[in-house]
């Protein structure tokens, strides 16, 4: 039986999109067979991140009306085997479907799927409402900035008060230099703030942009960042793993410094 | 509902067969309102009215129509049904009328009343409150959480947050001038005790250094603070037993 994982944010652009995508890759890497399921109708971008927009033939919103079968409208990855994509309608909004229509969606989904995870539109009305629905847990992805984190904590609230108990938080565009500057909160400082329970960081770097804007995630490439996101499937697996060193900076004799400082 | 009648019988006969059929089943249909439709045999004006007399003795349904298989005694019925419907509704009215007006003086009393708060006695709360979430209470408030930026925390007494307050604090909210709020970490948007308001330091350039945001680079611990008016003002002070022994809402009987 699968897991269903909302990833939300409350803000907009702080990387829900992107960090699903990469999960998603992740998981498929690791031999899992995963679902991706675009629920921001209206403003569909899960599909463009993942490079798949010219593939789309059916979506989420034909599935709930029944103009198809849900397995029509699943949308196979190109390169990641096991990695399926349920694209968002894009010439409808949220108001196309319910809450109790993505229930029913979402148990068709369980029985063939290790993972079943919902990219959460920005906001906290119909959409948010519709996504956390079927939700078994939540991932809550913000950057290191006074309002995302305000609006993290916002939707944290909703979340608890909708019965979603496992809730994680992901730090995303995660700045060294600036935190060296002293300009930016570092993952500890905002999971403070929070009061909940860190499953994942991801630094900023271009590359990723380059990744969303060809259509090509990174999750398990060599880079950092790919390893990022690697360690975040493992740790949503349930494993444990050490949190990278993220400051990329440090030359070789610094490392070696401080090993003999330890 | 409808009534069939046998087109054989006499109306009279009918009439009390027609009595114990509604006495029997009034409980069952309670003050329902009906379109009451008499088939089986066509019945007069006086007939009719006759029934319907029954329905209103016998049984508590409100018929708001008549059909009958006459066109012309359906209409009549009609006209009168609706003159007694409009009357009943004026009745209706005035009566709504008259508790909007009580409830509306009660609750003006209500607000005026300053509700005397013992110092002692407090709700206990456990858990933090999030952003966009609120708490209220008459009585003090004991919370064993934080208050995030976002949340507000209400009370007629005073506030202790067993946490960080980072959001807003209303004390003394029925106008308790000596009513305190008091935190481990006090560092709120804005506190407001009885109708005193007083805002935090506004943010400038440096300021993500200097607040708690970054906790490496925090100016100081101030450990456990309260915020009680003195001298007309908000001012914030250590919370230690100096504080206690000279606080008066504590002193209150």
């Amino acid at each position: 039986m699968g897991e269903v994982i909302v990833v939300t944010s409350g803000k907009g652009g702080v990387g829900k999109t992107t960090t699903t995508a990469n999960i998603g890759t992740g998981l498929a890497k690791l031999n899992k067979k995963v679902v991706l399921v675009d629920t921001d109708i209206g403003l569909r971008n899960l599909d463009v991140v993942l490079g798949l927009e010219n593939r789309i033939v059916y979506n989420l919103v034909d599935a709930v009306e029944g103009n198809c079968k849900v397995s029509q409208a699943l949308i196979k990855d190109k390169k990641c085997d096991g990695l399926y994509l349920l694209p968002a309608a894009q010439t409808r909004d949220k108001d196309a479907v319910t809450p109790d229509q993505m229930k029913v969606l979402v148990e068709e989904l369980r029985k063939d799927f290790d993972y079943i995870i919902l990219d959460c539109p920005a906001g906290i009305e119909q959409g948010f409402k519709n996504a956390i629905a079927a939700a078994d847990r939540a991932l809550v992805v913000t950057t290191p900035e006074v309002s995302a984190v305000r609006d993290a904590d916002r939707i944290i609230g909703l979340l608890e008060a909708n019965d979603i108990k496992n809730v994680r938080l992901i730090v995303n565009r995660l700045n060294i230099d600036m935190v060296k500057h002293g300009n930016m909160m570092t993952a500890q400082d905002v999971v403070e703030v929070l009061s909940i329970d860190l499953i994942g960081v991801v630094p900023y770097d271009e590359k990723i942009v380059i990744s969303t804007n060809t259509g090509t995630p990174l999750a398990g490439d060599d880079s950092i960042v790919g390893q990022a996101y690697m360690n975040l499937c493992h740790r949503i697996m349930g494993e444990e793993v050490e949190y990278l060193d993220l400051d990329s900076k440090k030359g070789f004799f610094a490392k070696i410094g401080e090993l003999f400082n330890k | 509902m409808v009534l069939r009648l046998d087109s054989e019988m006499y109306f009279d006969e009918l009439l009390p067969l027609i009595t114990e059929k509604f006495e029997a089943s009034a409980s069952f249909f309670g003050n329902a309102k009906v379109v009451l439709s008499i088939e089986g045999r066509e019945v007069s004006e006086e007939e009719t009215s006759k029934i319907l007399n029954i329905i209103r003795e016998k049984t508590r349904l409100r018929v708001v129509a008549v059909i009958t298989e006459d066109k012309a005694v359906e209409k009549i019925f009609d006209e009168k049904l609706h003159a007694a419907s409009a009357v009943e509704d004026k009745e209706l009215e005035k009566k709504a009328v008259k508790y909007e007006a009580e409830n509306k003086k009660l609750l003006e009393e209500l607000q005026e009343l300053k509700v005397p708060v013992n110092g002692r006695d407090a709700e206990i709360h456990i858990g933090s409150i999030r952003s966009g979430q609120s708490f209220e209470t008459a009585k003090s408030l004991v919370l064993l959480g934080d208050v995030k930026a976002g949340a507000e925390v209400t009370a007629g007494g005073s506030i202790f947050v067993l946490g960080s307050l980072h959001g807003n604090a209303n004390a003394g909210a029925y106008g308790d001038r000596s009513a305190f709020v008091m935190a481990l970490e006090l560092n709120p948007l804005q506190i407001r005790i009885a109708d005193s308001l007083a805002i935090s330091e506004d943010k400038g350039p440096s300021s993500l250094k200097g607040s708690g945001l970054i906790r490496s680079k925090k100016k100081n611990d101030f450990g456990p603070e309260a915020a009680e008016i003195t001298d007309g003002h908000i001012l914030i002070k250590k919370y230690d037993r100096s504080f206690l022994e000279n606080c008066k809402f504590l002193s209150q009987k």
